[in-house]
C-alpha cells in the first residue's frame, strides 16, 4: 500500500514537471538531474551521482585526462576506474598534491597520485555465467547450413564471455565507483565498453530472448526500469559521467519484445508506470518546436568535455575563443552521442547548410531527427497497447493521441514527398537535409506511416533505394554515404541500423521491399560470418565495401564483442536460417534470394 | 662449387614458372562463376570503386583542415625524402588504386560471396579487361600511350603476391588475432647492443670496405625507388601525430600502415613512426591485385645523379660547356654538388626552416641521406665535369649538348665497369659474379621487388654508427707525390667524422673538399659492419621512449609488407635450396644457431619469417651477402646487363672505348684529392690489396 501511495506522489510530481518542461522552448535543453528531480528527492536512496564529482567534471579529472602526453591510450581508462577512499578525501589529497606541486604536476608526479588514489579499471563489475544460459536454444534447429550453425552456437557461448554482476561493495559505497549500481546482472557491448548501454541493450535482449535466457533479460529491463524510477530517465550507459545524456529511447521495445517472447502481459502492465515515465521525461526534456510542431531533438544537459574522451574533446573546442563557444560545442558533441551516433556528418552543419566539416561544426540540437520522433511514436503506441491490454481506456486515449501528433509532425516535417523519403530537417536553414543516413528509413520500422500509404511509400523507397545506390555495396548499407573519418560514416555498418532498415522493409509488406529485406539479412549474415571466419571475432562495426571486413574511423579502434551485432545474427539465423548458405550462390549483392 | 650458384639462378627462373602451374579444375568453375556476370554489372561495380577514389577526398580535406600531413623537419619529413613521389607517379598511383579499388569492388560483390577465395579471383582478374567504355578503360589506355619512361611496376619473382585478401590488405591486420609479430617489435628483438656488435665485429674478418655499402647505397637509388601514396591534390600523408603516438582513427588515411609499437607498461602510450603505403603501378589495362611502382628503371644509367626524367636533368645541367651545376668551394669548381635552392629545400632535406644549413641537390631525392651518399654523388659529378671539360678541350667546335651526352656516356659506362666488374663481385663472390655476366635471358625484364625493397637493402646492416677519421691528417689536397705513405693501421687511435644518426637527410658537416677527401679516405679504411641481423643503434630504435630517429629495419619489414612479398622460405625453397622447406631445421645451413634460435622466438612459425629478416641473418658464403640475397641480386643483375645489351648507346661507343682502361681505383683518384687509392677500392689495403699511387694514374 505504501508503496502505491508513493507511486500515486511520483506521478504528480512528475506531470507538474513535465508541464514545466514542456513550456520550455528550443535552444534550453538545461535539465539539471542532480537538483531539480522529483523523483530522487522521494527516494530515501544514497545519490546515485556521488562519485559525479571526481567522474564527471571538475579540476581532478581535467589534470589527469589532460596529462602530455596522455597517461591512458584510452581516454575511457581513467573514467572507468574505482577509488580507493571517499570522493572527498581523494579531492582533498589531490588538491593538496597539486599546492605540493605548484599547480603544474609532471607526468611521473599524477601516474604516483592515480596508483595510490585509484584502482583497476572495471574491477566493480565480475564475470557473471548466465544462470540460464542453454547449450541448444531451439534458433539453432532453425538453422540448416552446418558452418551457420556451428557459428549460431558460438555466437550463443559469447553470452556467457559479455555477463557482468557488481561487487556487492557497489551497493553499499557506490561513491567509491563510476558505476551506476542496479539490481541485475547485465549482458554488456565488449570491448571497451565494459558496463551496460541503453540501446545496445535492444539488439542484446533480443538476442537473449532467441536464446531462450528470459529471466537474463527480464533482469536487464527491470535495471532500467529501475533506473528510470530513481532518476527519471536512462543514461547513455551504466556510468555516473554519463548523466547529462540518454540514448535513443528503446526500453519500451525491449518490454513489447519480452512479451512477445514470454507472452506476459502483466509484466508489461507492471511496467507501464515507468514506461510513461521515461517517456514524458524524454519528451519533455526534447521538445522542439517546429513548423507548428512538437518534436523531440536529442541534447544534453551537463557542461563541460565528455569525461570519457575529455582531452578530445578538449582539442576539437580549442578551436574556439569564448568559454560559451566551448562549451556549445560540448554540449553538441554530447547531443550527438545521446544519438548514439557519435559522430557523424548527419550532424554536422556546415557554414552554407551542408554535411561538410568537421566535428567543430556539429550542430545536433538544431536538427530534428527521423529516429528518435519515429522511436517515441512507437513507444506511444506500445503504452496505449499496454494500456488497452489493462484495460485503461482512458489512457490507451491519451497515448494513441500522443502518438497521432508525432506521426503528423513526422509526416509535416520530415517526410519529403519530393526525395521520396523521410529526411532530417535543419533547424538552423529551416530547410531538409537531403542526405543519406540509414535512419531515413526508421519510420519504417517503427511503422510510423499510415498503412493506407504503404503502396505508394513502397515505391518511393525502392526508387530512393536505387538513387543512392544502397544495393551496391558487398559489406550492407552504409550509415551515411560522406567519408569524413567520423565512425558512423562511410564506410561503415552497424548492426542495429541494418536491422532498422532490413526489418523497415519487410513491414513495408510489398513483393519488392520484402525481397530487398531478405536479401541484405542474408548478405548480411554472409558477411559477418566471413568477417568472424577471419578472426573468430564479432565486430561493433563492419565495412560497407568489403564483404567480411570490419569498420574503422572515430576516435577509438575497432571493438570487437559484440553485444548487438551478436543480437541482431542470431535474430536473423532464427528468421533466415533455412535459407542461408555459407557455399557458393545463395543471395550476396548479385544475386536474387531464392 | 659453381655449380652450386648455377642451381641458385637456374631454379629461381625455372621455379617461377613451375608455380603457375594452378589447380585447373577450380580454374574452371571461376571462370564459370565469373563469366556469368553480365557486362553492366563489370560497369557499376566500377563506378562504385570510382565512387569510393572520390569519397576518399574528403577525408583528405579534413585531414588538411587538422592538418594533419607530414611537417618539414619531421622524422616522417626524413622518411618521405627516402620514398619521394614526382607528379608522374602520384597520377599513375591514382590510376591504378582506382583499378585495385575496382577488383576489390567485383572481389567482395562476385568472389567472396561465392566462394572465390583472393588468388583464384585475382588469376581471374589479371586476364580480364576493364570493361569496354568506361571512362576507367580510357583514361587507362591514355595514359599508357604517353611517355612512361620509369613508372614501371615491380616485377614478382614468383607469381603470386602475399596479401592477407589476395588483392592488398597487408598482414598482420589490425584489430586481429594474427600470430604474425609486428614489424617493430621484430627490429626491437633483433637489437644489440653496439658494444655486442663490436665484439663480434673483432671476430669477423671480412675486408671489405664501407665503400662497399656506399656503392650498393648507390646502386640501390639507380635501380630502385618506390614511392609513398600521397593525397590527391598531391599533399603527403601523415600516419602518427606530432608526439610520435599514433593518430586517432578518424585521422587514419586509407594508405597509412603506421610502424606502431605498444611497450607493455601500464601508462606506455603506443609509439608511432609514420609507414605510407608504396604508389600502385599501372601494369595495364586489366584489372588485378596491387604492383607497386618503380620511379626508377632496371638499367644503370645513374638516374639518380642526371634525373628521371629529360626536365629533371635540364635543371642539373649548367647548359654550358657541357656541364653539371656544381658549387665551388676555394680553388676548385667542382668541389661540391650544387645546392638546393629555397623552392627545393623540403624535397632534399628533413628541416624544420628552409634555407637552415646546408642542403645538396642532385636527380634523386635520396642525396643528402648520409655523408656517404653525398660524398659517390660528388665523385660522379665531378668525375662528369671532368670529362666534358677533357672533351671540350679536345673538341673545340662541340657545343654544349654534344659535351654534355658525350660526358654522360662515358661516365655512365665508368659507372657500370665499376659496379659489374668490382663492386658485384664484392657483393657475391667472383664466380657467381662471373655466372651473372655469363648467363642468357632473352628479355629483359624489370627491377623486382624483392631485389628493391629486400635485398639491396643489406647494406644497411653493415652500416657503423660513427665514421672514425681515418685520413692522415698530414696528407693535403693536391700536394707533390708522396712516396711515404703508409697503410692505417686499426691500431691507432681515432676520433670519429661524424654520428650517422646527426646527418641522415639534415648534412650539418662543413662540407669542403677537404672534408670529402677524410671521408672517403676513411670509408676505404674503416672495415663494414658485419652483415647480420644486428643493426647499429643509429639505425634503428630500439628504446621504449619517444622515437628521434627512423628504424630503419622496422621500415623495410613493413614495406616488404606492403610490397606483398612472400615469406623467406618461399626464396629460400626456389633460390637456395631448390626443395620444400618444412621446419626451421631447414635453415640451420643458412642462419647461425644463435641467430636462428632468436627467430624462433620472435616468429610463431618458419613460414612467417619475412624476406628481409631471413635474407640479413643469412652467414655470407663467397662475397658479402647471404645465399638467398645472392641469388636474388644476381637473377636482377643478369636482367641490368640485359638492359645494356639491348639500349647500347653507340653513338659514343668509340668514345667510350677510349675510356675503358679507367677502373674504380682511378675514378676515386681523378675525381677526389686521394695520393693513393687501393687496388680493389672495396676491400681494406692490405698487403694484397696494394694501395696505388694516384700520381700514376
Amino acid at each position: 500500500m505504501l508503496k502505491l501511495a508513493n507511486v500515486k506522489l511520483l506521478l504528480v510530481s512528475w506531470s507538474c514537471l513535465a508541464a514545466v518542461a514542456q513550456a520550455k522552448s528550443y535552444g534550453s535543453p538545461d535539465l539539471d538531474i542532480d537538483s531539480d528531480n522529483a523523483i530522487v528527492a522521494h527516494e530515501d536512496t544514497l545519490d546515485p551521482f556521488a562519485s559525479c564529482e571526481i567522474y564527471c567534471y571538475g579540476n581532478l579529472l581535467h589534470t589527469i585526462q589532460m596529462a602530455s602526453p596522455p597517461l591512458f591510450s584510452d581516454s575511457k581508462t581513467f573514467v572507468d576506474m574505482t577509488l580507493k577512499n571517499s570522493p572527498d578525501k581523494t579531492l582533498a589529497d589531490f588538491n593538496a598534491m597539486m599546492e605540493a606541486k605548484n599547480n603544474t604536476p609532471s607526468r611521473d608526479d599524477l601516474k604516483i597520485f592515480v596508483d595510490e588514489y585509484f584502482g583497476v579499471k572495471g574491477t566493480e563489475l565480475e564475470t557473471w555465467e548466465p544462470t540460464d544460459w542453454k547449450e541448444n536454444p531451439k534458433f539453432l534447429d532453425l538453422v540448416s547450413d552446418p558452418d551457420l550453425k556451428q557459428w549460431g552456437m558460438e555466437l550463443n557461448n559469447i553470452w556467457k564471455k559479455l555477463g557482468r554482476k557488481m561487487k556487492d561493495d557497489v551497493k553499499k559505497n557506490p561513491q567509491h565507483y563510476s558505476i551506476i549500481p542496479v539490481p541485475n546482472p547485465v549482458i554488456i557491448p565488449g570491448g571497451r565498453f565494459i558496463e551496460f548501454y541503453y540501446w545496445d541493450s535492444y539488439w542484446i535482449i533480443r538476442g537473449l530472448l532467441y536464446s531462450e535466457m528470459y529471466n537474463t533479460a527480464r533482469g536487464m529491463i527491470e535495471n532500467f526500469l529501475s533506473i528510470v524510477n530513481r532518476i527519471g530517465f536512462i543514461p547513455n550507459g551504466g556510468r555516473v559521467y554519463y548523466h547529462g545524456r540518454s540514448q535513443p529511447p528503446l526500453l519500451t521495445g525491449m518490454v513489447k519484445s519480452y512479451v512477445e517472447f514470454t507472452n506476459d502481459d502483466l509484466f508489461a502492465i507492471n511496467a507501464l508506470e515507468d514506461l510513461e515515465h521515461e517517456f514524458e521525461y524524454f519528451v519533455n526534456n526534447h521538445t522542439v518546436e517546429v513548423k507548428n510542431h512538437s518534436l523531440c531533438v536529442y541534447r544534453d544537459s551537463s557542461s563541460g568535455p565528455r569525461p570519457e574522451s575529455y582531452s578530445e574533446d578538449f582539442k576539437s573546442a580549442a578551436k574556439f575563443d569564448s568559454n560559451d563557444d566551448k562549451e556549445r560545442l560540448y554540449t553538441e558533441l554530447k547531443a550527438a552521442a545521446e544519438s548514439g551516433m557519435d559522430f557523424s556528418t548527419r550532424w554536422f552543419i556546415s557554414e552554407n547548410g551542408t554535411n561538410e566539416g568537421n566535428l567543430t561544426n556539429l550542430s545536433t540540437t538544431s536538427i530534428v531527427p527521423v529516429d528518435l520522433n519515429a522511436y517515441l511514436y512507437w513507444n506511444a503506441k506500445m503504452i496505449a497497447e499496454f494500456h488497452s491490454k489493462a484495460g485503461n481506456t482512458k489512457k490507451v486515449i491519451e497515448y494513441e493521441n500522443k502518438a497521432e501528433k508525432l506521426l503528423l509532425g513526422i509526416q509535416e516535417v520530415l517526410w519529403n514527398e519530393e526525395v521520396g523519403c523521410w529526411l532530417d530537417y535543419d533547424m538552423k536553414n529551416e530547410k531538409p537535409r537531403n542526405y543519406f543516413v540509414s535512419t531515413n528509413l526508421s519510420p519504417l520500422w517503427a511503422k510510423a506511416f499510415n498503412i493506407s500509404d504503404t503502396e505508394k511509400i513502397s515505391a518511393k523507397i525502392m526508387a530512393y533505394i536505387e538513387k543512392n545506390k544502397l544495393d551496391t555495396y558487398p559489406g550492407g548499407v552504409p550509415n551515411t554515404l560522406a567519408t569524413p573519418g567520423e565512425q558512423w560514416d562511410f564506410p561503415n555498418v552497424w548492426a542495429p541500423m541494418q536491422y532498422i532498415v532490413v526489418e523497415g522493409l519487410n513491414n513495408l509488406n510489398t513483393p519488392e521491399a520484402k525481397n530487398m529485406s531478405k536479401k541484405w539479412a542474408t548478405r548480411w549474415v554472409k558477411s559477418n560470418f566471413k568477417a568472424y571466419t577471419d578472426n573468430f571475432d564479432m565486430y561493433e562495426k563492419y565495412n560497407a565495401e568489403v564483404f567480411g571486413g570490419h569498420g574503422t574511423g572515430g576516435e577509438y579502434e575497432v571493438q570487437t564483442g559484440f553485444g548487438w551485432s551478436n543480437g541482431v545474427i542470431i535474430e536473423w539465423l532464427s528468421k533466415h536460417g533455412r535459407d542461408i548458405s555459407t557455399g557458393a550462390g545463395g543471395g550476396a549483392s548479385g544475386d536474387e534470394p531464392q | 662449387m659453381g655449380g652450386i650458384k648455377y642451381v641458385y639462378l637456374l631454379a629461381l627462373i625455372i621455379g617461377a614458372s613451375l608455380l603457375t602451374i594452378g589447380d585447373a579444375k577450380s580454374k574452371r568453375d571461376v571462370e564459370a562463376e565469373l563469366n556469368g556476370v553480365p557486362a553492366e554489372k563489370w560497369l557499376q561495380l566500377v563506378n562504385s570503386a570510382i565512387d569510393s577514389v572520390k569519397r576518399q577526398k574528403s577525408l583528405e580535406e579534413n585531414l588538411l583542415n587538422s592538418d594533419i600531413t607530414v611537417k618539414n623537419g619531421s622524422l616522417s619529413h626524413v622518411q618521405l625524402l627516402d620514398t619521394l613521389p614526382s607528379l608522374a607517379s602520384k597520377q599513375d598511383s591514382e590510376l591504378a588504386l582506382k583499378i585495385l579499388k575496382s577488383s576489390l569492388f567485383v572481389y567482395n560483390s562476385e568472389c567472396l560471396p561465392n566462394g572465390i577465395n583472393g588468388d583464384e579471383c585475382r588469376d581471374y582478374l589479371e586476364q580480364k579487361q576493364l570493361p569496354e567504355g568506361s571512362s576507367l578503360r580510357t583514361e587507362c589506355e591514355t595514359l599508357l600511350r604517353g611517355n612512361r619512361e620509369g613508372h614501371y611496376a615491380f616485377r614478382r619473382l614468383q607469381v603470386s603476391s602475399h596479401y592477407k585478401n589476395g588483392f592488398y590488405d597487408m598482414f598482420p591486420n589490425s584489430g586481429g588475432h594474427n600470430s604474425l609479430p609486428a614489424a617493430w617489435s621484430i627490429s626491437k628483438d633483433l637489437y644489440e647492443p653496439d658494444s655486442i656488435q663490436t665484439a663480434k665485429q673483432i671476430r669477423f674478418e671480412s675486408n671489405a670496405n664501407l665503400g662497399l655499402a656506399q656503392w650498393a647505397q648507390f646502386v640501390e637509388h639507380d635501380l630502385s625507388k618506390p614511392v609513398s601514396q600521397s593525397m590527391s591534390n598531391g599533399a603527403p600523408i601523415e600516419c602518427c601525430n606530432r608526439d610520435q603516438n599514433n593518430l586517432q582513427p578518424r585521422h587514419h588515411h586509407p594508405a597509412c600502415a603506421p610502424i606502431i609499437y605498444q611497450p607493455s607498461g601500464k601508462y606506455d602510450v603506443p609509439s608511432c613512426l609514420n609507414y605510407v603505403r608504396s604508389a600502385l603501378a599501372v601494369a595495364d589495362c586489366n584489372f588485378g591485385g596491387a604492383e607497386q611502382l618503380n620511379q626508377a628503371t632496371g638499367s644503370l644509367d645513374l638516374s639518380q645523379l642526371y634525373g628521371f626524367t629529360a626536365a629533371a636533368e635540364n635543371k642539373l645541367r649548367l647548359l654550358e660547356g657541357g656541364l653539371l651545376r656544381s658549387t665551388p668551394r676555394g680553388e676548385y669548381d667542382n668541389a661540391l654538388l650544387p645546392l638546393a635552392t629555397e623552392t627545393e629545400g623540403p624535397s632534399f632535406c628533413a628541416r624544420e626552416k628552409i634555407g637552415d644549413g646546408t642542403c645538396f641537390a642532385a636527380g634523386d631525392s635520396r642525396v643528402n641521406s648520409n655523408p656517404f651518399s653525398i660524398l659517390i654523388y660528388t665523385i660522379f659529378m665531378r668525375n662528369h665535369n671532368r670529362l666534358a671539360n677533357e672533351l671540350r678541350l679536345k673538341n673545340r667546335q662541340w657545343g654544349d649538348e654534344k659535351l654534355f651526352q658525350a660526358a654522360k656516356a662515358i661516365n655512365v659506362d665508368i659507372y657500370r665497369r665499376v659496379v659489374i666488374d668490382e663492386w658485384l663481385p664484392a657483393v657475391l663472390g667472383d664466380l657467381l659474379a662471373l655466372v651473372v655476366k655469363r648467363q642468357q635471358y632473352t628479355r629483359a625484364l624489370e627491377v623486382s621487388n624483392e631485389f628493391g625493397v629486400a635485398a639491396i637493402r643489406f647494406y644497411l646492416s653493415m652500416l657503423p654508427n660513427e665514421l672514425q677519421n681515418l685520413s692522415k691528417d698530414n696528407v693535403v689536397h693536391g700536394t707533390e707525390r708522396n712516396n711515404e705513405y703508409v697503410l692505417i693501421t686499426k691500431n691507432l687511435p681515432t676520433t670519429n667524422l661524424f654520428e650517422l644518426k646527426e646527418e641522415i637527410y639534415k648534412p650539418k658537416l662543413e662540407y669542403t673538399s677537404k672534408k670529402l677527401n677524410d671521408i672517403l679516405e676513411s670509408l676505404l679504411n674503416q672495415e663494414t659492419m658485419k652483415m647480420d641481423s644486428a643493426y647499429s643503434g643509429g639505425v634503428v630504435w630500439h628504446k621504449d621512449t619517444k622515437p628521434t630517429h627512423a628504424d630503419i629495419l622496422a621500415f623495410d619489414i613493413q614495406r616488404g609488407r606492403d610490397h606483398g612479398l612472400l615469406p623467406y622460405h618461399k626464396y629460400v625453397e626456389t633460390c637456395t635450396l631448390s626443395r620444400p622447406v618444412n621446419s626451421w631445421t631447414d635453415f640451420e645451413s643458412l642462419i647461425p644457431k644463435d641467430v636462428l634460435d632468436k627467430l624462433k622466438t620472435i616468429y610463431n612459425s618458419w613460414s612467417d619469417v619475412d624476406l628481409i629478416v631471413g635474407g640479413i641473418s643469412e652467414k655470407p658464403e663467397y662475397g658479402s651477402v647471404g645465399p638467398t640475397f645472392s641469388c636474388i641480386i644476381a637473377e636482377q643483375f643478369v636482367h641490368v646487363l640485359k638492359h645494356h645489351v639491348q639500349k647500347a648507346d653507340h653513338k659514343h661507343a668509340r668514345l667510350v672505348e677510349q675510356y675503358r682502361h679507367l677502373n674504380g681505383t682511378k675514378l676515386l683518384c681523378l675525381s677526389s684529392g686521394l695520393l693513393a687509392v687501393p687496388q680493389n677500392i672495396f676491400q681494406l689495403p692490405s698487403a694484397s690489396n696494394r694501395l696505388v699511387s694516384c700520381e700514376d694514374v
